[in-house]
């Protein structure tokens, strides 16, 4: 049980929140998987792919967290569609399934938008605030720290293969603010992600016919969200952290820890005074025993090479941190 | 009178002072050694329960348990690799299921390289997955008690190879943790039962047998509950650690 569930429960609604996630508990299942689905495609796991197709029943259920996001994500979509359709938009062959049987490759769009008597077929992603804010263009979803952000790009590009559509359109919604964001995608720009996927495909059906198991890709940051983690077993190995015994380093660490609210109290004051002083007309100011003086330098101007930098990061640690 | 005659004689003759001074090393040694040892596992203790909150904590029947979530960031930030995991499976009596998952875990320090094995157990008769015995065998998800049995191994085997056992509540506020947001869980008394036995099977595998040997174990000595063989282990435990 997660917090969020805990806190419902402290909250006093018990019986009514228990009714719902007990229905929530029950929706939960696992369908038989026998194409290579757009919306997995971009995954990173080749293995997980493998696994999609020939270990679907033994894939573990969604914990009711994770039905809970499944089912926002839905109800979001559907609100994105009424909305596109308050606003006087068309929208046509919503949920329509696409299927290449070269590539035994399945897609459900989300819909086609008209614009300008053309059909647009277009995906909705619901997402948190922070990656809302993040996603500007294909490229940043492509460079995205988050591994099922990266995923995003070829679901639709494989949408455009399918529906034999030059472009399409990536509505984004703040999940948070209900703000929302465009992305025009143009297949053409990005043929060779759209090769990439039907490679991938392909791989998928060798190894099935073949009855092979691509390597473990043992990335922490995927694995711990796979739900074949437990199928596959995959091997972690991490370099362990050095434990230090240096009681000057200890000292120095924790004298700067205590100067560090100072330094900041000290910083926050600093660019007070400055921005007063800065609006004031005059260049020599008196107060108290302060003398305060403001002075015009010329400031070269240099071009930083890009290179790679080791960045040193002190934080203590505290308990009950988030 | 020389050392030949007193011995002859029966008169005691002190010991070398250099064979003393030596014994003396080696005992102020070991007692360092384990100082310092002691000294590192309440470090690492305060370090790992530091990195956790409230969500990563689970409270049943007053003793405080770590959650998977909580597990991995420990493992992240001491840097703890595992690999070579395996199944095994128990048919019961009533037709339930065991699943034990065994792994090996590691940590290679600058100084040392740490290397144990853990197991994670899990049965269809939990509560969890019967639905408060609801649900017979047959019924249960059994991928998701596979999963279960996988996530109770890598959370054992991190807690023990850095020696975080028998957390109590107050090491926990210790480290700031705020122990009315932690969940609790109170089990009925069936349910109780089953925890019970869950509870016991994660003693036993903090006390570092591998199910090989507590196999062989039960089989020579038969113990009628699962307290028994945890009791008889954990007493053969210190008299190990008493003896070396």
């Amino acid at each position: 049980m997660n917090n969020w569930r805990k806190r419902i429960i402290l909250k006093g609604g018990t019986m009514i929140i228990e009714k719902i996630l007990e229905n929530k508990e029950k929706k939960r299942r696992i369908t038989p998987v026998n194409s290579n689905r757009a919306s997995e495609l971009g995954h990173p796991c080749l293995r997980y792919l493998v696994y999609l197709r020939t270990k679907w029943s033994e894939k573990a259920l969604p914990s009711i967290s994770q039905q809970l996001i499944f089912d926002e994500g839905k109800n979001q979509e559907k609100m994105v569609i009424m909305d596109l359709m308050e606003a006087g938009f068309e929208i046509i062959e919503q949920q329509r399934t696409m299927y290449w049987d070269k590539f035994n490759l399945v897609g459900h769009i989300d819909g086609k938008v008209i614009v300008d008597g053309k059909g647009i077929p277009f995906e909705v992603k619901s997402l948190n605030p922070y990656i809302w804010e993040t996603i500007s263009d294909l490229k940043s979803m492509l460079n995205h720290k988050r591994w099922w952000v990266r995923k995003y790009p070829y679901q639709l590009l494989i949408y455009l293969l399918l529906a034999n559509e030059p472009e399409g359109l990536y509505i984004l919604k703040n999940k948070s603010s209900g703000e929302l964001k465009e992305i025009w995608v143009r297949l053409e720009d990005h043929l060779e992600l759209a090769e990439e996927v039907l490679k991938k495909c392909e791989e998928i059906e060798k190894c099935i016919k073949n009855q092979i198991l691509p390597d473990r890709i043992n990335d922490e940051e995927v694995c711990n969200f796979c739900p074949f983690a437990h199928i596959c077993l995959p091997e972690l190995t991490r370099p362990a952290i050095s434990l230090e015994e240096n009681p000057e380093i200890l000292e120095m660490l924790e004298e700067r820890e205590l100067l560090k609210e100072k330094v900041e109290r000290f910083n926050e004051l600093d660019e007070q005074i400055k921005n007063f002083f800065k609006k004031a007309d005059g260049d020599r100011f008196l107060l108290g025993q302060f003398l305060i003086m403001k002075k015009k330098i010329k400031r070269n101007a240099y071009t930083v090479p890009a290179q790679e930098i080791e960045m040193i990061n002190i934080k203590k640690l505290k308990g009950g941190e988030k | 009178m020389k050392e030949e005659e007193k011995r002859e004689n029966n008169v005691p003759v002190p010991e070398p002072d250099f064979v003393k001074g030596s014994e003396m090393d080696v005992l102020e040694e070991v007692i360092a050694r384990s100082e310092k040892r002691l000294e590192t596992i309440k470090k690492i203790k305060q370090v790992s329960l530091s990195i956790t909150n409230e969500d990563d904590w689970v409270i049943i029947n007053n003793i405080p348990y770590l959650q998977a979530s909580g597990a991995e960031k420990i493992a992240r930030l001491f840097g703890i690799s595992w690999s070579n995991f395996s199944y095994s499976v128990e048919h019961l009596n009533d037709g339930h299921l065991l699943v034990i998952c065994e792994g090996d875990f590691f940590m290679e320090t600058r100084k040392e390289k740490l290397c144990i094995q853990a197991i994670g157990v899990r049965s269809s008769k939990d509560a969890f997955f019967s639905r408060g015995g609801k649900l017979s065998a047959k019924d249960v998800d059994i991928p998701s008690l596979y999963k279960a049995s996988y996530t109770n191994c890598l959370a054992n085997g991190i807690k023990r190879i850095l020696g975080l056992r028998n957390l109590t509540i107050e090491d926990l506020k210790a480290a700031g943790l705020d122990i009315g947001k932690i969940k609790k869980i109170t089990y009925g008394k069936e349910e109780k039962k089953e925890e019970k036995r869950n509870e016991v099977w994660d003693r036993i595998t903090e006390l570092g047998y591998s199910k090989e040997e507590v196999k062989k174990i039960q089989q020579e000595k038969k113990f009628k509950s699962l307290n028994e063989l945890y009791e008889y282990l954990k007493s053969q435990k210190e008299q190990q650690n008493a003896g070396g």
